[in-house]
């Protein structure tokens, strides 16, 4: 049996679903956090994202039916978790989503657990300047480097418009670039 | 400005797709050598056993009646016996009690809980205690009514 089936079926057994799911954090943990921070970007706020990923995926790990894969099915879920935690926060701060992630890149100088000089900086302000979905789709094709139909499993969008919303991004980031 | 041409008839501007791979390029050297985003020193190792905790956490925690665990009791149960004679008909619905326990979350001091467990009334056959000390437990087994079915888990050791 492939080992996602048998993961799956671990995690929707009561009897085995704990081991499942320690399973499911060792090897997924960490992809998933860099996918959170990349959109957060603050620590803080990327570890309480990550934590009410997983309570999603645990709450819903029986209506999980194989459609998709299984990593994809998650990172979809850490993608609507880290993307309702900005509408929430900006929310909060009447801010639009695009204010509150430039305010977080601003923020990064200052940030402890961001190494980077200012040319690294002026590409999370560019990147930050996205409009949502070419913001998602630039940080899991260039940084993450999956592929366009992995990516299109997890935002649910045709590989034709993925690419698209990538050709857009790059040519955006670069004008803010050059622009900066 | 100047189109090429290509073989569907399609056009782009002149040096488009040069254009695409040089800025590309520029993009790649930016992040490889610049920019690198970190963790605390054994953040990982922390997180795991916090989500497990956190997991281990959301799991349900009876298949009837859940209480919250004991050392959070307060009184309550008396509420609880005093709700149980007054909508009797509704507390009949199993799953009725199952939503008025859960969502009240009303904790219970040990002697509510003998009398909860003593109520002949009560058309309720089992009650999980999750959390009980030993004593605890060896306290409401000499108290509770031979009918009334008492579930364990995960109590101390």
């Amino acid at each position: 049996m492939e080992e996602q089936t048998l993961l799956i079926n671990a995690l929707q057994n009561p009897k085995t679903q704990e081991i499942g799911f320690k399973t499911l954090i060792k090897e997924y943990q960490q992809p998933l956090y860099w996918h959170i921070r990349k959109i957060v970007l603050d620590h803080e706020d990327a570890d309480d994202v990550l934590q009410n990923t997983y309570i999603k995926i645990f709450k819903n790990i029986k209506n999980f039916r194989g459609d998709s894969k299984l990593y994809s099915w998650m990172y979809r879920i850490a993608t609507n978790e880290s993307l309702t935690f900005i509408k929430q926060k900006s929310k909060k701060l009447g801010l639009s989503t695009n204010e509150y992630t430039e305010k977080q890149v601003n923020k990064l100088e200052a940030d402890v657990y961001f190494e980077g000089d200012q040319i690294a900086r002026k590409l999370q302000l560019a990147i930050a300047k996205l409009p949502e979905k070419q913001r998602l789709v630039f940080n899991l094709r260039y940084f993450d480097e999956l592929k366009y139909d992995e990516i299109s499993e997890i935002l649910e969008t045709s590989i034709g418009s993925l690419k698209a919303s990538y050709h857009h991004a790059v040519k955006k980031i670069k004008n803010e670039i050059e622009k900066q | 400005m100047k189109l090429k041409n290509n073989k569907h008839g399609f056009k782009v501007p002149e040096n488009y797709f040069d254009e695409q791979n040089k800025l590309m390029g520029d993009l790649e050297s930016i992040s490889k050598v610049h920019f690198k985003l970190e963790v605390p020193m054994g953040y990982f190792e922390r997180s795991e056993h916090q989500i497990e905790k956190l997991i281990k956490d959301q799991k349900p925690k009876s298949k009837l009646i859940t209480l919250l665990p004991y050392y959070s009791s307060i009184a309550a149960c008396f509420l609880i016996v005093l709700a149980l004679s007054q909508f009797k008909e509704e507390i009949d619905d199993p799953a009725y009690a199952k939503i008025y326990f859960e969502e009240q979350e009303i904790p219970f001091t040990t002697n509510e809980l003998f009398d909860l467990t003593q109520n002949q009334d009560l058309e309720i056959n089992s009650i999980a205690f999750e959390n009980l000390n030993n004593e605890t437990i060896f306290e409401l087994q000499e108290a509770y009514n031979p009918d009334f079915n008492l579930i364990y888990e995960n109590y101390e050791d």
